[in-house]
């Protein structure tokens, strides 16, 4: 369990990985925008998962977004596998609210 | 591991492990991108180390390619003084390769000793300029993110040899 303040400065760093992304993505392949933002998710959920705010039901959504993250960069059918992610985020969801 | 094997199997590797790197291994990877060849011998090149926690983590936060949380970056950086003064590679095409050179070096070194690592293209300059004190001559060209690997990444897809091989002629594949 991290305390407020080292999660607020993960927080913080986080703000520049978005920013300095911000700059990048203007000149990068288009495809980098998605991978932005799925590593943004991965370090969101790291950061919960440090707050032991993560269920096992999380941390298995959690390795399959990591997969992407860590992975070989394999672009061929990298939409379909974004689009399967989502919905099965917003279908776990649905125990929630 | 012979040198063919090494480049057979070597991965991006972009998930490691907390365990630091000991500061004689990074010193050998350098070592090892800095014995690549050079145009008319300029070794244009300077490497920065980082493998302070808190340093690491500014980088991070200001070099998007990195996904994981790696326990050693290395900066390639081009000394343009050096460049500069090769006449020749004033175009920095050739410089822009030998710094290619040195970065394949030191990945291959890196698998050698057991370390995956991720080369990086992604990331603020100014901003990581402004993290590590790199002086006006020096400007950073490349990223290699390094540690213990977590897993050995599967390989991607990768294209045949003849669709990219030719012998002789453009076309031809080599069999007779």
């Amino acid at each position: 369990m991290v305390t407020t303040e080292e999660l607020r400065d993960e927080l913080l760093l986080l703000v520049g990985f978005l920013l300095t992304s911000a700059h990048g993505l203007f000149n990068e392949p288009p495809s980098y925008g998605p991978a932005r933002l799925l590593e943004t998710a991965g370090r969101l959920l790291d950061m919960m998962d440090e707050q032991g705010m993560l269920d096992e039901s999380l941390r298995e959504m959690k390795a399959v977004i990591d997969h992407e993250r860590f992975g070989p960069m394999d672009e061929e059918g990298f939409p379909d596998r974004i689009d399967h992610l989502a919905l099965r985020w917003t279908e776990s969801m649905a125990d929630r609210f | 591991m012979d040198l063919m094997e090494a480049m057979l199997t070597r991965r991006s590797v972009r998930r490691w492990t907390a365990d630091p790197v000991p500061d004689e291994d990074l010193k050998s990877l350098v070592e090892a991108a800095a014995r690549a060849p050079s145009g008319g011998n300029t070794q244009p090149w300077a490497f920065v180390v980082i493998r302070d926690q808190a340093r690491l983590k500014r980088l991070r936060a200001a070099a998007p390619g990195i996904a994981g949380r790696a326990t050693a970056v290395v900066l390639i950086c081009l000394d343009k003084q050096r460049a500069d003064a090769e006449a020749g590679t004033a175009e920095y095409d050739m410089v822009h390769m030998t710094l290619g050179a040195a970065m394949q070096n030191m990945l291959l070194a890196a698998h050698g000793q057991g370390l995956g690592a991720c080369a990086i293209g992604s990331f603020h300059p100014a901003s990581l300029a402004s993290i590590v004190s790199l002086p006006p001559h020096l400007e950073l060209k490349l990223l290699v993110a390094l540690g213990y690997p977590v897993s050995q990444p599967t390989a991607p897809p990768l294209r045949l040899l003849n669709e990219v091989c030719y012998f002789e002629e453009v076309g031809s594949n080599g069999d007779h």
